[in-house]
C-alpha cells in the first residue's frame, strides 16, 4: 500500500483555484500520490475522502481569510472519524490583515495543525517536510 | 435470422413480443399478454410462446422481474463515497437494495444482514491502494455471518485476494471485481454489475419452472430492470440524435427512472461535489408505486396529493386506496377513479424524478454568487418516456405540469427537467427490447425509438 497518499484542497467559500493546481502539480512531482477535491471543500469532504484512500496527510489551503473560522474543528472531527493521526498541513492567507505570522502559527497549531505555512513559502520545503513527517 | 421473440415474465402479467429485424431495426410483429402463472412459470411462458406463433427454431430472449430482482445488501466506508457507489452499482444491475452499512460492521449490523436475508452482500470499502482498516474489519465480521449470500467484492483491489481467500475458507462464496470507485468520485461498477447478473442466473433460474424455461429456450433471463438499463445505454449510443433523456419505468410496487446524460457543470459559477453520476443512471423508489405502493405514495406524496385532491374528495381518495391495497389488480373506472391514479401517477413522477436529479445549492462567496451541485442536472433532458402499466396504457396521461420547478428564492434548487418532450411506450415494448440488446444492440435501440408515440411536443415552443 502506497504510504504516501495526501489529501489536498481549498477550504470554505473558497474559489481559488489556481494555487491549488500549483500544489498538485508540485506535490505529484515531489512522489506523492495526490488526491486533489479543488476548490470549496468542506471539513467532512477532506475527512471522507482521507478514509476512502487510507491518505496519511491532509493539506488545507486558504485564500480568502477566512481560514480561521473555516479550519477551526478539523482535528476534533478528524478524532471522532477515527483519523486521530493523520497529519494537517494548511497554508495561504489564513488571516486578514497585518497579523504576525508567529502569532497566527501559534493560533492554528493550538487548533491542532501539525504545521502552518505562509502563502511565500517554497513547496519543495513543504514536500520535504512532510516526507519527514511521514517516515517519522 | 430474421425472426426474434423476446418474452418478460413480470409479478402479475408475462408479456411478449415477436419482432422482425428490418432495415436495422427491429418491428414487432405481434403482441400477447397472459397472466403469469406464478406456481409454474413455465405453463404461462410457453401458453404465450404459442400464441406469439413464431416460427420453429426462431430465437426467444425472456427476462425475469422474480421477486423484483435480487435482494442486495450494499457495504461501504463513507456514505457518501464508496456506499454511495455501491448502491448505485446494485440498482444498476437491477438489484433491491434490502440494507447498507457505512463503515464498521457491528455484531448488531451481523443479525441485521441475517434477517434481511439478501442473495448477495456487495461489498466494498476503500480506493485502490487506499483504504485497508475498515475493509478487513469487515471481512473478519463476514466470516462469521451465518446465512450463505454470495459475497461480491469490489472495494480497494490491494486486498481482493486475501478477502476471496478468507471468505471462502470459511465457507462462504465470494468473488472478487475491480473497485467500483477505484480513485476518489471515480465510479467503475462495470465489472461488479456483470458480476451481479451472473448471480442472478445462479439464483433464480432455479424453482417455479424457469429451469424449464431455460432447458427449452436454451437461454437464461435477463433481470427485467437490468434489460432496461442496457436498453437507456444502446439509445444512448445508437440514436444520439434523441438526445438526453429520461425514462419512467412506473409499476404497482415502485418508480423507476433511468436517465441519460452527462453530469457537467455548465459554467464556472458551478463547483461540483461529491461522486459524479454516471452517464446512464437507475434509481428505484420503493415507496412510489400505483398499487401495492400506493399508500406510501400518498404518503411521501401528501403535499402534492393534498394539493391536487382538494378537501372535498379526501375521503373518497381514501376508500380508493382501500380498495387498490385490497384488489391489486384493480384498475379505476369512474372518472372520479382515473382522477385519482391521476394524482398517484403525478406523486409517483414528481418525487421519483426529484430524487433521481440532483441539486444546486446557493451560496455567496467573495466572487459572488456560486452554486454547489450535488448529483445530476437534468434541466437539459429534453425528452422523457413513460413506460410501464399506467404510463403505457393511458393515452392522455403527461407529465409536463407535475415537474414544475421550485420557487425560486429556495435555497436548495432540484435540477429537473425544464422544457421537455414526452413520449408514450404505449405498447409496453421497452422491456422487450431491452431483452434483446445482448445480440442486437443497435436494433434494439433504433426499435425503441420507432415504439414511442409522442404525447406532448415540448420542444416546438422551444424552437419558437
Amino acid at each position: 500500500m502506497p504510504q504516501n497518499t495526501i489529501v489536498l484542497g481549498v477550504i470554505g467559500a473558497d474559489c481559488h483555484a489556481v494555487g491549488n493546481k500549483i500544489l498538485e502539480r508540485i506535490f505529484t512531482e515531489e512522489g506523492f500520490r495526490v488526491v486533489n477535491l479543488g476548490v470549496m471543500v468542506s471539513q467532512d469532504e477532506f475527512i471522507d475522502a482521507a478514509i476512502e484512500t487510507g491518505a496519511r496527510a491532509i493539506l488545507v489551503s486558504s485564500l480568502y481569510g477566512q481560514g480561521e473560522l473555516d479550519c477551526d474543528g478539523l482535528r476534533d472531527r478528524c478524532v471522532e472519524r477515527g483519523l486521530e493521526d493523520i497529519l494537517l498541513y494548511v497554508g495561504g492567507n489564513l488571516v486578514i490583515g497585518k497579523i504576525d505570522y508567529d502569532e497566527t502559527e501559534a493560533k492554528f497549531k493550538a487548533m491542532g495543525y501539525n504545521r502552518v505555512f505562509r502563502p511565500s513559502v517554497d513547496l519543495h520545503e513543504v514536500a520535504q517536510l512532510l516526507r519527514n513527517d511521514l517516515a517519522a | 435470422m430474421d425472426t426474434v421473440t423476446s418474452i418478460d415474465i413480470g409479478s402479475t402479467w408475462t408479456k411478449g413480443a415477436r419482432f422482425r429485424v428490418k432495415d436495422g431495426r427491429l418491428i414487432p410483429v405481434c403482441r400477447e399478454v397472459v397472466p403469469t402463472t406464478v406456481d409454474h412459470l413455465a405453463e404461462g411462458f410457453f401458453g404465450l410462446l404459442s400464441r406469439l406463433k413464431g416460427p420453429k427454431g426462431a430465437p426467444v430472449y425472456f427476462s425475469s422481474s422474480a421477486k423484483g430482482g435480487l435482494a442486495i445488501a450494499a457495504l461501504g466506508i463513507v456514505p457518501e463515497l464508496t456506499l454511495k457507489a455501491a448502491k448505485l452499482t446494485a440498482l444498476s444491475a437491477g438489484g433491491r437494495i434490502t440494507s447498507v452499512f457505512p463503515y464498521k460492521l457491528s455484531k448488531r449490523h451481523l443479525e441485521e444482514l441475517e434477517q434481511a436475508n439478501p442473495d448477495i452482500i456487495l461489498f466494498s470499502g476503500g480506493t485502490d491502494g487506499g483504504n485497508e482498516t475498515y475493509v478487513l474489519h469487515n471481512l473478519a465480521m463476514l466470516k462469521s455471518l451465518a446465512i450463505r449470500p454470495v459475497v461480491i467484492y469490489a472495494g480497494n483491489e490491494v486486498l481482493a485476494d486475501q478477502v476471496c481467500e478468507e471468505l471462502s475458507a470459511a465457507g462462504h462464496t465470494a468473488v472478487a471485481t475491480p473497485n467500483l470507485m477505484p480513485e476518489v468520485d471515480r465510479l467503475a461498477p462495470e465489472g461488479a454489475r456483470e458480476e451481479i447478473r451472473k448471480v442472478f442466473l445462479d439464483r433464480i433460474v432455479h424453482g417455479k419452472g424457469l429451469d424449464e424455461i431455460v432447458a427449452r429456450t436454451g437461454r437464461s433471463p435477463l433481470p427485467t430492470p437490468y434489460a432496461m438499463f442496457s436498453l437507456v445505454e444502446a439509445m444512448r449510443r445508437h440514436t444520439p440524435d434523441f438526445g438526453d433523456f429520461l425514462l419512467l419505468d412506473m409499476g404497482g410496487a415502485t418508480t423507476d427512472v433511468y436517465s441519460s446524460t452527462m453530469d457537467h457543470a455548465s459554467d464556472e459559477r458551478i463547483i461540483l461535489r461529491g461522486v459524479k453520476d454516471p452517464a446512464v443512471k437507475r434509481t428505484v423508489e420503493g415507496d412510489l408505486g400505483m398499487r401495492v405502493s400506493a399508500r406510501a405514495t400518498a404518503k411521501s406524496g401528501q403535499a402534492l396529493v393534498d394539493w391536487l385532491l382538494g378537501e372535498e374528495r379526501k375521503a373518497g381518495f381514501e376508500a380508493f386506496l382501500d380498495r387498490i391495497a385490497r384488489e391489486p389488480d384493480y384498475l379505476g373506472e369512474s372518472d372520479e377513479e382515473q382522477e385519482f391514479d391521476f394524482i398517484l401517477a403525478s406523486a409517483c413522477i414528481h418525487h421519483a424524478v426529484r430524487r433521481h436529479a440532483g441539486t444546486f445549492k446557493r451560496t455567496f462567496t467573495a466572487s459572488g454568487e456560486t452554486f454547489i451541485q450535488t448529483g445530476k442536472d437534468l434541466r437539459h433532458v429534453t425528452r422523457l418516456i413513460g413506460s410501464g402499466g399506467y404510463l403505457s396504457s393511458v393515452p392522455s396521461f403527461t407529465p409536463m405540469d407535475v415537474l414544475q420547478p421550485e420557487a425560486e428564492r429556495q435555497e436548495t434548487i432540484a435540477l429537473v427537467p425544464q422544457a421537455f418532450s414526452y413520449y408514450r411506450d404505449k405498447d409496453y415494448l421497452l422491456p422487450l427490447l431491452g431483452n434483446l440488446v445482448p445480440d442486437f444492440e443497435r436494433e434494439a435501440a433504433r426499435g425503441a425509438l420507432a415504439a414511442l408515440e409522442l404525447v406532448h411536443d415540448g420542444l416546438a415552443a422551444i424552437a419558437d
